[in-house]
């Protein structure tokens, strides 16, 4: 034993730790083969669903629950342009919309699609008042009910919460999952990077049309480049033979590279209206002829955060409640990051069952 | 001028890494001091990682808020999109000289097919405002004129069914029928959700007119 001036410096501990992460390392490398395998088995979507309406390139998915529907009012997700949608169903005991399946509501998914260079210059209203609207018109039509519960993600909560601004009376409930409606903030990086003094978007979208899947990719990786570079990859290897942790590793993977290009007007309006000039809390955001008026949603709001959110920090949704007319408004604080809202193993048990009863209630 | 500007902030660009990296690799230093070697050394190494890379990520999470790195962000995007703005131009004229479509050409093509798109939706957006326009003006022309419209109509079928009856009693024996003038009324009387059929015919030739 070497001796040091208050504590011991144990030499054999020391060599018994560096067999034991060499011999750990082994067995590591011997599950990497097996790799490939785990991976091939990754499914994007877990619950058995059907194609009920087709649109250009959007299809609207109605997930077939094992049990009766006991609610009449259907439910329709809303996800963003950016990514795929089937985080909200990624995997068993990690699904949003299993939760809902479940509980006996008719469950919706609105799905973009990949957008091409054909659809550059699709704006806001195209996805508002065109293809949002006739969703739900469909979905109504189809249940049988004139107004549906829409939940919406990131910017796809952005986009259901201008819809209902302006077709408040098709919409029952509305929830929002870590939706940006107050871009004033510099709390979060993208916010900071988007301002009009760093970032000339009119220039960027009339070079790049759509906004690469790429980039997008890149400012997300880069909002924490240590953790995404470094960290992750470490946790990784050192969780390799712990299959589920390998499980949601790749489903979770998968879909964070499965990224989509988003059509470049709508990244102009966005990137423009919101981020630069902050006009949906002035309630000057304009959709084609319509403005929106944050004022005219008068149905139920529960509006879900994560404290944890790098992405979209609470500070740009909180506002929200305060901005509507509805009497009935809730807000959820549910610690955890941008995607651990939806998928967490936590929110799963916790958060998501409060959301199917406050939606059950309202029904 | 010019010069001492570009120097000047080539040397603020400089400093803000500098003190990036001077800033990770005392946030790592500073992460062994809590290093307790009478642990477990696997459990400490982890622990140390786990503060080194804490320090490395609020370092450039830091960096990434400076105004130098704003800057450059800003200098770069610009200098790709005129770079892409150039390869572009250079691509169309090829495109041009050869006689092919450009990425630009199809890009118009799409844009003229919107702004045909928009137009017309227009268009048609003022025809059905028209359109519901007219169906109110004429259900409360309706609503007023319904009595008179059914009493119109009544009148009208009265007076064909007698003729029929006439007709029929001119063919049949003379002796063995009663007059029946008064038992039509009756039957249209029984008849009242006859009158909205009505309505819907009159809007309906009303429309086609």
């Amino acid at each position: 034993m070497v001796s040091s001036s208050d504590q011991e410096f144990d030499v054999l501990a020391w060599q018994k730790s560096l067999v034991e992460e060499s011999f750990a390392n082994m067995r590591r490398m011997a599950a990497l083969p097996f790799l490939h395998e785990k991976a091939q088995k990754v499914r994007k979507g877990v619950t058995p669903k059907e194609v009920v309406y087709e649109e250009d390139k959007l299809k609207v998915y109605r997930y077939i629950g094992k049990g009766p529907i006991k609610h009449k009012t259907p439910l329709v997700i809303v996800f963003a342009l950016v990514n795929r949608p089937y985080i909200v169903d990624l995997k068993e005991g990690r699904s949003v919309v299993a939760n809902f399946v479940d509980a006996g509501f008719d469950t919706y998914l609105i799905d973009w699609g990949r957008p091409n260079q054909s659809d550059r210059f699709l704006t806001t209203d195209d996805y508002v008042n065109g293809y949002i609207k006739n969703c739900i018109d469909y979905v109504n039509e189809r249940c049988g009910t004139k107004q549906a519960n829409v939940l919406g993600y990131c910017m796809g909560g952005t986009l259901s919460t201008m819809f209902t601004a302006l077709h408040q009376d098709v919409v029952k409930n509305l929830i929002l999952l870590a939706t940006g409606i107050d871009f004033a903030t510099r709390e979060g990086l993208i916010n900071l990077w988007a301002d009009e003094k760093h970032f000339d978007v009119d220039a960027f979208v009339d070079t790049v049309g759509n906004v690469p899947a790429e980039f997008l990719q890149q400012a997300f990786l880069m909002l924490k480049p240590v953790q995404n570079l470094i960290e992750k990859p470490l946790s990784f290897w050192e969780n390799i033979e712990n299959d589920r942790f390998v499980d949601d590793f790749l489903h979770m993977e998968t879909w964070l590279n499965d990224n989509i290009a988003v059509p470049g007007e709508v990244y102009r309006e966005f990137a423009k209206y919101l981020f630069q000039k902050n006009l949906l809390t002035q309630n000057k955001f304009p959709v084609g002829k319509h403005i929106v008026d944050l004022r005219k949603i008068t149905c139920p709001v529960l509006n879900l955060m994560a404290t944890n959110d790098d992405l979209v920090p609470p500070a740009q949704s909180e506002p929200l409640n305060k901005l509507i007319s509805s009497k009935d408004e809730k807000i959820i604080k549910f610690k955890a990051g941008h995607i651990g809202l939806a998928v967490g193993g936590k929110a799963q048990k916790q958060l998501w069952p409060e959301v199917v009863d406050w939606l059950a209630e309202r029904d | 001028m010019k010069m001492d500007d570009n120097f000047k902030k080539s040397f603020e660009r400089a400093t803000a890494l500098q003190n990036l990296w001077v800033d990770s690799m005392t946030g790592m230093a500073k992460s062994w001091s809590d290093y307790s070697p009478s642990n477990d050394p696997g459990e400490e190494m982890k622990k140390a990682r786990q503060r080194m890379l804490g320090a490395i990520s609020k370092s450039w999470e830091d960096f990434m808020r400076t105004p130098e790195f704003l800057d450059m962000m800003r200098e770069s995007m610009g200098q790709a999109a005129s770079w892409g703005a150039q390869a572009k131009a250079g691509a169309s004229r090829m495109h041009e000289t050869m006689g092919t479509a450009s990425k630009q050409d199809i890009d118009g093509v799409l844009l003229a097919i919107r702004h045909v798109e928009k137009r017309v939706l227009d268009r048609l957006e003022t025809l059905q405002d028209l359109i519901e326009g007219l169906e109110t003006d004429l259900s409360s022309l309706n609503e007023e004129h319904a009595d008179k419209i059914n009493d119109a109509f009544q009148e009208e079928l009265v007076k064909k069914l007698s003729a029929i009856e006439r007709t029929l009693s001119k063919k049949a024996a003379p002796a063995a029928r009663p007059p029946a003038t008064k038992a039509p009324a009756k039957k249209v009387a029984a008849k009242k959700p006859a009158t909205k059929t009505a309505r819907k015919t009159a809007t309906k030739t009303t429309r086609r007119k």
